[in-house]
């Protein structure tokens, strides 16, 4: 069966630079696909090309075996880019009347922000919105259409834990009624429990595709926070330290891949080492050590 | 029908229960369906909802909606009604249609202009570009409401020439006017909308005031093109204004001649103009 998302080989280049270099990548119906990388990994140009506001320099882009872009074939998939706000006079409830309109079969208004967490907002002029609710209401005009292929560039940003968790509880629900999803994002702790499989992207290239799990498993990072008066050069110098910054309130955080050996040594040289957390490492520093 | 019960996220209240389908149709990887097709109701439904959104969009812009209905009737008042005395009609048929040609510019050159400039900033355009709409209904809408503001401006400017018991021409040839003047906004729509694929938006209203006035002049809306040096008399040719002008003439005054090519120019401009804003826009990347 044709799937309804695929990457052939797909490449794109801005100005010379490489943005995207021969990525292949399947997304089947029910099923959630993450892009995780830092930024300019070439998440946002992967879904550019999958939304079909341009064209792959080689390779090709196929939604339901057919080149992206096409009226017909927009009207099957639901999309979220970063960068985008909409008219700040208009109500969230005309926005989403608008684009449902688009759509040959979509949800009502109420059901609509209602699936995005939005239904409190419905009268709201946009502007008189927070960043976050916007990208809430954002995400309700990406799902109002019922779409068959649901693609999000980084749809989480800007929002709290419990919007972010809304927003991953619906993904997840639409993918449980058939709904082929592609998405971004910058954590993969978010992704956990959401994302069936995740596609690590690395200057452009795929370095990795696998689950959350997997690829933590691959690349044991964690980053230990904590307040010490050890002195910042003495820490630099320990061999278990790979990446060492001090956070806006004054604690030293610490990426390592042995933890345990870190900890001990740093209370070995400081025994009154407080406000002591041991973290998972984030996706870009699962990227960066991969 | 019956249902499944809600999934462990479901009772924690975090799934939208709004998403929730009949039993029968929730297994994991359905074939995808082909959509219905949009019937011509739901098609002629996009363009009327875009154009209602443009509409409502627009009149929530004070600082917009009224300089552009009301300065070109304010215009007349002063420089016209009160300056120049009544007494000839040829003139006040003149003034009326310069007038008239002048109030076509301001809308599409600022709701183009400004909200294209805006939109394209905040990605509200490559939104659009990712959204099933065709983009003739988008642009369409935006245009359809440039028109609309710029009849009732002309119908104001009529107003207030009646009030100040100037010469009107009859009512054939003030609707064949008002119609020429809606038509006559199409070339500074496609303007409005080329400026606004490049300027910044902060920047883009000074930048579309700048160019307003500059432009009303070298089509010989403000001064008439016969007091104007042999030059710019010349330069008056390239301007779709000065071609509007002479439609706008051809409407109201008996006697008034337009060649085919003046009648053609204005959809000319608005071609290639739309053109170039076209391909700058679809440059945009992410």
């Amino acid at each position: 069966m044709m799937p309804p998302l695929q990457f052939n080989a797909a490449s794109k280049r801005w100005n010379g630079a490489t943005a995207l270099n021969g990525l292949d990548l399947m997304v089947a119906p029910g099923e959630v696909v993450a892009l995780l990388g830092r930024s300019r990994a070439g998440k946002s140009t992967a879904i550019g090309l999958a939304l079909g506001l341009f064209k792959p320099d080689r390779g090709s882009v196929r939604l339901f075996g057919q080149a992206p872009g096409g009226i017909a074939t927009k009207r099957r998939i639901g999309a979220l880019v970063q960068h985008a706000d909409l008219p700040g006079t208009a109500r969230v409830h005309e926005m989403i009347r608008l684009v449902s309109a688009y759509y040959p079969a979509p949800m009502s208004v109420e059901q609509a922000a209602s699936a995005a967490g939005v239904g409190y907002l419905l009268g709201r002029e946009i502007r008189r919105l927070s960043v976050a609710q916007r990208r809430a209401v954002l995400f309700a005009l990406a799902i109002c259409g019922r779409p068959q292929v649901l693609i999000l560039d980084d749809p989480a940003s800007a929002m709290d834990l419990s919007g972010r968790d809304h927003l991953w509880s619906c993904v997840r629900e639409m993918a449980r009624n058939g709904c082929a999803v592609l998405t971004t994002s910058h954590y993969a702790e978010e992704l956990e429990g959401v994302a069936d499989r995740v596609c690590v992207l690395s200057g452009g290239t795929k370095v990795a595709e696998t689950t959350v799990n997997e690829l933590r498993a691959m690349h044991v990072v964690r980053r230990i926070v904590c307040r010490t008066s050890t002195a910042l050069h003495t820490l630099r110098n320990l061999p278990e330290a790979l990446v060492i910054q001090t956070e806006a309130d004054g604690r030293i955080s610490i990426e390592t891949g042995t933890p345990e050996l870190l900890v001990q040594r740093l209370f070995s040289l400081d025994p009154h080492l407080t406000d002591l957390q041991v973290l998972h490492a984030n996706a870009p520093q699962i990227v960066r050590i991969g | 029908m019956p249902t499944r019960p809600r999934s462990s996220a479901s009772a924690e209240g975090g799934t939208p229960h709004s998403l929730a389908v009949p039993a029968k149709r929730r297994r994991r990887s359905p074939p995808p369906a082909l959509p219905r097709p949009m019937g011509f109701w739901r098609s002629a439904r996009i363009y009327l909802e875009e154009f209602d959104a443009e509409v409502l969009r627009t009149t929530r812009l004070p600082s917009f909606i009224l300089p552009v209905l009301l300065f070109p009737s304010m215009f007349y008042a002063v420089f016209v009604c009160l300056l120049i005395p009544a007494h000839d009609t040829e003139l006040d048929l003149f003034w009326l249609a310069d007038y008239a040609s002048f109030a076509a510019i301001g809308p599409g050159l600022f709701a183009f202009g400004i909200s294209a400039a805006t939109e394209r900033e905040n990605g509200f355009l490559l939104l659009k570009r990712a959204w099933p709409v065709p983009r003739l209904a988008y642009f369409g809408a935006k245009l359809a409401a440039c028109m609309v503001i710029t009849a009732i401006s002309v119908v104001l400017l009529m107003l207030v020439a009646c009030v100040a018991g100037r010469k009107l021409p009859p009512g054939w040839s003030s609707l064949h006017l008002v119609l020429i003047e809606m038509f006559g906004a199409w070339p500074f729509s496609a303007l409005g909308l080329l400026i606004g694929s490049f300027a910044n938006a902060r920047s883009v209203a000074g930048l579309v005031n700048l160019l307003l006035i500059p432009l009303a002049f070298f089509s010989g809306l403000l001064v008439p093109l016969p007091l104007l040096p042999e030059a710019l008399r010349a330069a008056a040719a390239l301007s779709p204004g000065y071609d509007l002008l002479a439609l706008s003439l051809a409407a109201i005054k008996p006697g008034s001649q337009v060649s085919p090519v003046q009648a053609i120019m204005p959809l000319l401009f608005a071609i290639v103009l739309a053109a170039l804003a076209h391909w700058r826009l679809r440059s945009e990347k992410l």
